[in-house]
């Protein structure tokens, strides 16, 4: 300890020539005149045993590259760190702030957005004695990294803080004794323009908070303020972005075409108006339900963004990148917008392909392992139409006709539909194709990130001796999309239930089918598909688990009244304020086929249970709604089945028969036998 | 899990036209064993049930042999415990006898062909214990050729027959549903020349291969439906310029700026972790920290040296500790706070803030079960009962002034009280919890200063 003192007693002691060149070196760099100031830092070498001289000869060094030396500048602040024992994960002095700060910068463009908030998260608590200036710098940029992991939250409350302690110079903290509070109050100081800038940065900071959390009459109050100066294409962004989210469409497309292509080019910014033009169209036309469209914009912005980050390497011939450009790519963005279109575009292989990709960036994503899991039940089973396409499946009712005469033979086909699959390959699930068994682990993922119920408890006080809390795990987050609404959870939760079940039954896991299925219809708010596959998944396992009669009771057609794709409305009838979902289709369009599906099933179950004629009533029922609505193909099999159950092989001869060799008047046909069946 | 080609060529050599009528049961059964080794039996018997089911087998000399081998093919085992025992049942019991309805002829889907009594009664003998050597020495057509008449052997079946059904009761409905995915379709046709060569070419397309249809069995499939795709708001990325450009390295301005501005009180906090100030010096420095309110974070304190501070200085310690309320730094002084030992200083420090701030309730309260485990393990009998008194004064003031909800820490501070019930403050404090749990209004208000001088007169 005494010697510690002694050494900061050694470099407290400044002479005045010393004081002299630090001043000329602060002027010449704040004239961006590095070469000059270098010159000047130079003559400070004799203090050996200060590190702000070093770590400023290091930074002034760096500049002079034109922040393009990433890595010696990072070698040099390591090595500056080594040399004066100071700690990244430990910091109790102000005057350490700088050098933390320099390193979260230099994470922060390499988009290590966690790291950065961990040193800065440190930094932050020296936010009161540092000087203003750096004060400044440092809060915005804690909020940026906020934003940048999509923690709107957080971000508000720092800029709460940042207006309360820098604008206004009241503390936040609340004192008992009145006095102290009264003395402590300062008058409001006059603005000066620096002031008045740094507002108007932070304003532009609570607009992308409000829209990432979707409080859209603030963000568009101060949007309408930001708007009064036309030159601001950063607000034109803003309010195409409300626009989007308010469901204004062709709203937004104005707004947004309004902005010049060369506002941002990426080469001076680190950004592209172009690209992000592409981009935000994309996601409009995708919103309008157009996902081809919208897939055209996403590639045109990915063609932008892969010339953009190529060219920055190789401009002016020098291999490393400066600063700004190193993390400007949107690549795994662009691949999760492109993916996720081309899914709803019906091309789930491709959209594996693409999704596959950005989930090594935001593998805390639950919402991302979702739709990575659709890709893959889409690509198995494109959409459940097929099922109900007869005419198709009554052709593959037959595989094979061989020998002949007395002694022919038909082979039947084993079965109908194609979703089961019961592997016994030896394969490891893991591998990252399109395959069911990839999905089972997608889905997995996906319930392992998803937030729970409970709102977040409050961070404990860390009051446990020897005080340095433990380095946070990235939490989970929807990034790179806005934070989940409640609303938004519950309706993944019930979309991860719903594909648990039915990547389990399709897998023959039907134990672990029946407890998301069961865990699905135990969910507060359900739409009425997921109530209709609850009950269909749910019974399905029963059967195969041999309780039938515990199945029957989930086939009951009373279980659903509507299909409709939506959660229903909450206790609170609150106007849905974010309309950017594209318009959904699914098979079943309509109850009546639902409700046939349902009566299907239910007479599967009878004839595995041995009541055949029970079984023959019901699909002389199904087959009767046949007029109305869509009906399953697999009934012409299945009375095949039980015709030949009953020892009665020849209707079930004829039935082949008529199918095999004409096709013509197979609805006549099939009438009479279920007619005369029952 | 189906024969291949050859192996399929061996069974049906074995069940030559001509070699069924030649060669005894027993030589065929001996050729069987001697051409299959045990791991393909079950496929073997597959396929000889098969034959029989779709009608593959021309003369009733080859059925029969069929049946033989079928038996033979797991002799010396327990009946029951044979994979094909349920066709031995079959071909003895068809199902239209058990269910005697004078309907139109039935055929269930995989039925048998019917026996011939001479053909039902060498079945039975087969299965039954007695010795077989006489039986298996003749050729099929013998006992096709024979006589049924008067060597009735009953065989009781039904033992074997209420094991399977026991068995058949195990499986689950699902596994009983299955049907062979072969149907025969005869065609009607004048021309009755079907070859031989035919039925082999038939049996080698359904009974061997990879994907053999010997193998394969229709079941009522249920409908699984696909969920829909998940319907969600604001998915999609949207790119807004951030000027990342903004977010860039800093210069550290105060490079060879000595820092004057706090000299003295930096000087003067050096001597307060050490030893108390004077009076003088206390005032000073309170002082200056009051004219500068950021001069507080720059006087050298880090949370490390609280508690030298807190023991020499407690009035400084409380002075500091009430303008760092705003820092982010607080809880880390608090941590420190609650974490050092205890004593009168470190006490009166937590009163006093418990008094002028909101605290958090987690921190008074880690504070209060320190005090108490530090009371209870220590040695010292006479610094014991100091420290309890202590502890007894500051909870009473605690109470008294409502800072702490009692009935969160009630049956902590219970228990304290009645461990040292010997001490006069503990028996107060006991009572005054009971006062509580009953109801009553409390008296005045102690402040800390009587407090003080409670303990240290």
């Amino acid at each position: 300890m005494a010697e510690k003192e002694e050494f900061e007693r050694a470099v407290d002691v400044v002479t005045e020539q010393e004081q002299e060149y630090a001043q000329k070196a602060l002027n010449e760099f704040k004239k961006n005149n590095y070469a000059g100031a270098l010159q000047f830092i130079n003559k400070l070498d004799n203090r050996t045993n200060d590190f702000k001289v070093a770590h400023n000869k290091a930074l002034v060094e760096y500049c002079k590259s034109d922040f393009r030396k990433n890595e010696t500048f990072q070698k040099n602040l390591t090595s500056i760190c080594n040399q004066f024992k100071i700690r990244l994960d430990k910091l109790d002095d102000v005057d350490q702030c700088i050098v933390h700060y320099n390193q979260a910068i230099l994470l922060y463009h390499q988009q290590q957005y966690t790291n950065a908030i961990y040193i800065m998260d440190r930094v932050y608590k020296f936010i009161e004695p540092m000087d203003d200036a750096l004060a400044k710098q440092v809060s915005l940029f804690a909020i940026e990294l906020q934003l940048c992991v999509r923690q709107s939250d957080k971000a508000l409350s720092l800029i709460n803080y940042l207006e309360n302690q820098l604008i206004n110079g009241t503390p936040n903290i609340k004192l008992l004794d009145k006095t102290v509070k009264e003395k402590d109050k300062k008058a409001p100081q006059p603005l000066d323009p620096a002031m008045e800038e740094f507002k108007k940065k932070l304003i532009k900071y609570k607009i992308r908070c409000y829209l990432m959390n979707h409080n859209l009459e603030i963000a568009n109050k101060e949007i309408s303020n930001l708007l009064k100066d036309k030159q601001n294409f950063q607000a034109l962004f803003l309010a195409a972005n409300l626009e989007y989210l308010k469901g204004n469409l062709i709203e937004s497309q104005k707004l947004l075409a309004a902005v010049p292509p060369d506002y941002l080019v990426y080469n001076d910014s680190g950004e592209s108006s172009t690209l992000m033009f592409y981009n935000n169209m994309g996601v409009i036309h995708h919103a309008m339900g157009k996902p081809n469209l919208a897939c055209h914009y996403f590639q045109l912005a990915l063609k932008e963004d892969i010339a953009l980050t190529n060219n920055a390497k190789k401009d002016k011939g020098m291999d490393d990148k400066p600063l700004y450009a190193l993390g400007g790519s949107k690549y795994h963005e662009l691949m999760y917008n492109l993916g996720v279109s081309l899914l709803h575009a019906k091309r789930p292989v491709q959209a594996f392909d693409c999704l596959i990709i950005a989930v090594r960036r935001y593998h805390r994503n639950a919402r991302l392992w979702m739709r990575l899991a659709e890709c893959c039940i889409m690509a198995t089973k494109e959409s459940n139409e097929v099922d109900f396409d007869i005419q198709k499946r009554q052709k593959e009712i037959i595989v094979n006709v061989i020998g002949s005469q007395d002694k022919q033979k038909v082979i039947l086909t084993t079965n109908v539909s194609k979703d089961k699959k019961y592997s016994t390959e030896s394969q490891s699930y893991a591998v990252p194709v399109p395959s069911l068994e990839f999905a089972s682990l997608c889905l997995r993922n996906a319930s392992t990130l998803l937030p729970s119920d409970t709102v977040s408890s409050p961070i404990p006080l860390f009051l446990i001796p020897g005080g340095i809390p433990p380095v946070p795990s990235c939490s989970p987050s929807p990034a790179p999309s806005s934070p989940l609404s409640p609303e938004s959870v519950m309706s993944l939760r019930n979309s991860i239930l719903a594909a648990s079940a039915y990547v389990a039954l399709c897998l023959g896991d039907y134990i672990l089918a029946l407890e998301h299925a069961e865990n699905l219809l135990q969910q507060p708010r359900l739409s009425g598909a997921h109530k209709l596959l609850g009950h269909l998944y749910c019974a399905e396992a029963l059967v195969l688990l041999d309780k039938i009669s515990e199945a029957l009771e989930h086939l009951n057609p009373e279980n659903v009244k509507h299909i409709n794709l939506e959660l229903p409305k909450g206790d609170e009838n609150e106007e849905k304020r974010i309309k950017t979902s594209p318009p959904l289709k699914w098979f079943p369009h309509n109850l009546p086929t639902a409700i046939a599906t349902m009566q299907y099933n239910f007479a599967v179950a009878k004839t595995i249970r041995g009541q055949l004629e029970d079984a023959i009533g019901l699909l002389k029922q199904i087959w009767q709604m046949s007029s109305k609505c869509k009906v399953p193909g697999h009934i012409i099999m299945l009375l095949l089945y039980i015709e030949l159950k009953l020892g009665r092989p020849e209707p079930a001869r004829k039935l082949v028969k008529q199918y095999l060799f004409q096709n013509r008047r197979k609805h006549v046909e099939i009438h009479h036998s279920l007619l005369r069946c029952s | 899990m189906a024969l291949t080609v050859e192996q399929c060529d061996i069974l049906l050599d074995i069940l030559g036209e001509t070699k069924v009528r030649t060669h005894t049961l027993e030589s065929l059964s001996n050729e069987l064993h001697k051409k299959f080794d045990s791991c393909d039996y079950f496929k073997v018997g597959t396929c000889l049930v098969m034959m029989l089911q779709q009608d593959l087998l021309k003369e009733p000399e080859q059925k029969l042999v069929a049946i033989t081998l079928l038996y033979e093919l797991y002799r010396g085992e327990a009946l029951a415990n044979t994979p094909f025992a349920n066709v031995f049942n079959h071909l003895l019991h068809p199902p239209e006898h058990q269910s005697s309805v004078g309907s139109p002829k039935q055929e269930y889907p995989g039925q048998l062909p019917k026996l011939t009594p001479p053909e039902k009664q060498f079945l039975t003998q087969l299965l039954s214990d007695v010795p077989k050597d006489a039986i298996l020495k003749k050729t099929a057509t013998q006992i096709i050729n024979s006589d049924v008449g008067n060597t009735q052997t009953n065989f009781d079946f039904s033992v074997v027959q209420l094991l399977l059904a026991e068995k058949q009761s195990e499986l689950p409905h699902t596994c009983k549903t299955g049907i062979p995915v072969v149907l025969s379709l005869p065609e009607k046709t004048n021309n009755y020349t079907t070859e031989r060569n035919d039925y082999a070419a038939l049996v080698k397309t359904i009974a061997t291969g990879d994907n053999a249809p010997i193998n394969k069995v229709y079941k009522p499939e249920f409908v699984t439906l696909a969920p829909p795709l998940l319907n969600t708001d604001d998915e999609m990325v949207w790119l807004n310029p951030t000027n990342i450009k903004e977010h860039t390295v800093a210069y550290d301005v105060t490079m060879c700026v000595p820092d004057t501005a706090g000299q003295e009180a930096r000087q003067l906090m050096n001597k307060a972790y050490k030893s108390a100030l004077s009076l003088q010096q206390q005032q000073q420095l309170l002082g200056e920290l009051e004219n500068d309110s950021k001069l507080v974070y720059h006087i050298g304190l880090t949370p490390s040296k609280l508690p030298e501070l807190v023991e020499n200085n407690p009035l400084i310690a409380i002075e500091v500790l009430l303008k760092l309320m705003q820092s982010k730094q607080i809880t880390e002084y608090f941590s420190v706070l609650v974490n050092m030992e205890m004593s009168l200083h470190s006490m009166e420090v937590v009163n006093r803030l418990t008094t002028t701030v909101d605290l958090p309730t987690e921190f008074v309260h880690l504070y209060i079960s320190n005090c108490i485990s530090t009371c209870e393990t220590i040695k010292d009998r006479y610094m014991q009962n100091r420290l309890v008194r202590l502890v007894c004064v500051f909870l009473q003031s605690l109470i008294r002034n409502k800072i702490i909800n009692v009935q969160e820490l009630f049956i902590e501070v219970q228990a304290f009280c009645i461990e040292f019930s010997r001490i006069r403050e503990a028996a107060a404090l006991f009572r005054l919890l009971k006062q509580l749990e009953s109801g009553e209004q409390i008296g005045l208000v102690s402040s800390p200063t009587i407090m003080k001088a409670k303990l240290e007169g």
